[in-house]
């Protein structure tokens, strides 16, 4: 265990921040993300590599836990924690610090599996075909769920933009 | 190759892990490449960090606790539910069929010789009725179970729905464990009220003769609406899964327009 997490703990990490935008919250993900792992060990068969089947995991755990945030949403100056952002800038780490940051604040307010979406597409540069494979749904509603992320991000944009 | 390293590759290439397979061509594309070479260092050197800050032997002490706890009685927040009373059951049971748990199709699973069996109820305005596949609940219906079971045997009872949310119903910390005395049409002391969300949703009733591994169930039943999904259908088709350890099971689905 120790050695999978010296292997992988940050990847771990960082991308559970990418979902959540909390570096605390991304914590404590990390370590169910292990304990999920260690429970299913057993059935991992080699198949996919290792960074690829905790990525599955924490994929999986970071979309139930934005889930729950969604019915039960925090008040708009909560989330927007200026100390919060930074702490998450800080634990991105040097490489891609300002693409990732900018898939982080494209993801705010979208639904859980929307966020999934784009981390596949922008974090992990999975093609369409790929996005097609791993969610189980058609490349054409793949190509509509990103054309929806773009208006998001474009909705964001300007809203930025006018204020 | 032609372009530089993805982010995937770029962590796998960080990561050292032996077991990552990392092609040589990435290496040398590494070395050639300023951008890709600058990206590597600042990731290594963001790692080190971490690693300073959550110390792997530390770390794995904690998730060796923590996996060693069985998962069912790991607090997993869920829909809301409560207890009801036990009258709600005995109304109905006389009208009710019984939903007769399948054995399980796992063939290293252990038979239930007997048979188990789970009554599904539903009960809306006052008025209650033995819910059958398909059919539909509104928010604010409340659903009640009562199990028959020929020896003393464990119950996981989960819901799945549209949305792909997994939601435990029983057992309930609250009111102990997975483990059920044998006994004929006994009340699970559990009962849930069904919030406002829309769509399908399935049950998995799950009885096995030791507890099974929450999360591999779990895993399973995304497993099964992926399979279902990936051939154009939803909960509403998803079949039995297949888990080690199960006695037997039963699944029904009902819709929320």
């Amino acid at each position: 265990m120790a050695k999978l997490y010296r292997h992988y703990g940050y990847v771990v990490f960082r991308r559970c921040v990418v979902y959540l935008g909390d570096p605390t919250a991304a914590q404590d993900a990390v370590q169910d993300v292990f304990v999920r792992a260690l429970r299913a060990a057993s059935n991992f068969r080699g198949e996919a590599s290792p960074r690829t089947w905790l990525c599955r995991i924490a994929d999986q755990l970071c979309v139930d836990l934005l889930r729950r945030r969604w019915r039960n949403p925090v008040s708009t100056e909560s989330s927007r924690d200026e100390g919060l952002e930074l702490a998450t800038e800080a634990a991105v780490g040097d490489d891609d610090r300002e693409s990732l940051l900018t898939v982080r604040h494209l993801l705010e307010g979208l639904d859980p599996d929307s966020v999934r979406l784009a981390v596949l597409y922008y974090v992990d540069e999975l093609t369409q075909e790929e996005l097609a494979q791993e969610l189980g749904v058609s490349r054409r509603t793949i190509g509509k769920r990103l054309q929806l992320l773009l208006e998001h991000a474009r909705g964001m944009l300007r809203e930025e933009n006018a204020s | 190759m032609s372009g530089h390293l993805t982010r995937p590759q770029l962590e796998d290439l960080v990561a050292d892990d032996p077991q990552a397979r990392v092609p040589p061509q990435l290496r040398v594309h590494v070395a050639d490449c300023d951008r890709c070479n600058v990206r590597r260092l600042a990731l290594e050197s963001a790692r080190t960090r971490f690693m300073v800050a959550q110390p792997p032997k530390d770390f794995a002490r904690a998730v060796v606790e923590r996996a060693a706890i069985p998962a069912s009685v790991e607090a997993i927040p869920s829909r809301k539910r409560h207890v009801l009373a036990p009258a709600l059951v005995a109304l109905a049971i006389a009208a009710a069929a019984l939903l007769w748990l399948r054995p399980s199709q796992d063939p290293t699973a252990i038979r239930s010789k007997g048979g188990a069996s789970l009554e599904v109820f539903a009960q809306h305005a006052g008025v209650q009725r033995a819910l059958r596949d398909g059919e539909v609940v509104a928010p604010g219906d409340q659903l009640a179970f009562a199990y028959t079971l020929d020896r003393p045997q464990h119950l996981l009872l989960l819901g799945v729905d549209d949305a792909g949310q997994i939601t435990r119903y029983f057992p309930v910390e609250a009111v102990g464990g997975s483990s059920l005395a044998a006994g004929s049409r006994a009340q699970l002391p559990v009962g849930v009220e069904l919030d406002a969300r829309k769509g399908d949703e399935r049950l998995y009733a799950l009885v096995s003769d030791g507890v099974v591994d929450e999360l591999v169930v779990r895993d399973a039943v995304v497993r099964a609406l992926a399979v279902e999904r990936a051939h154009g259908g939803g909960i509403d088709s998803m079949a039995e899964i297949v888990v080690p350890g199960l006695a037997a099971q039963q699944t029904i689905w009902f819709r929320k327009p």
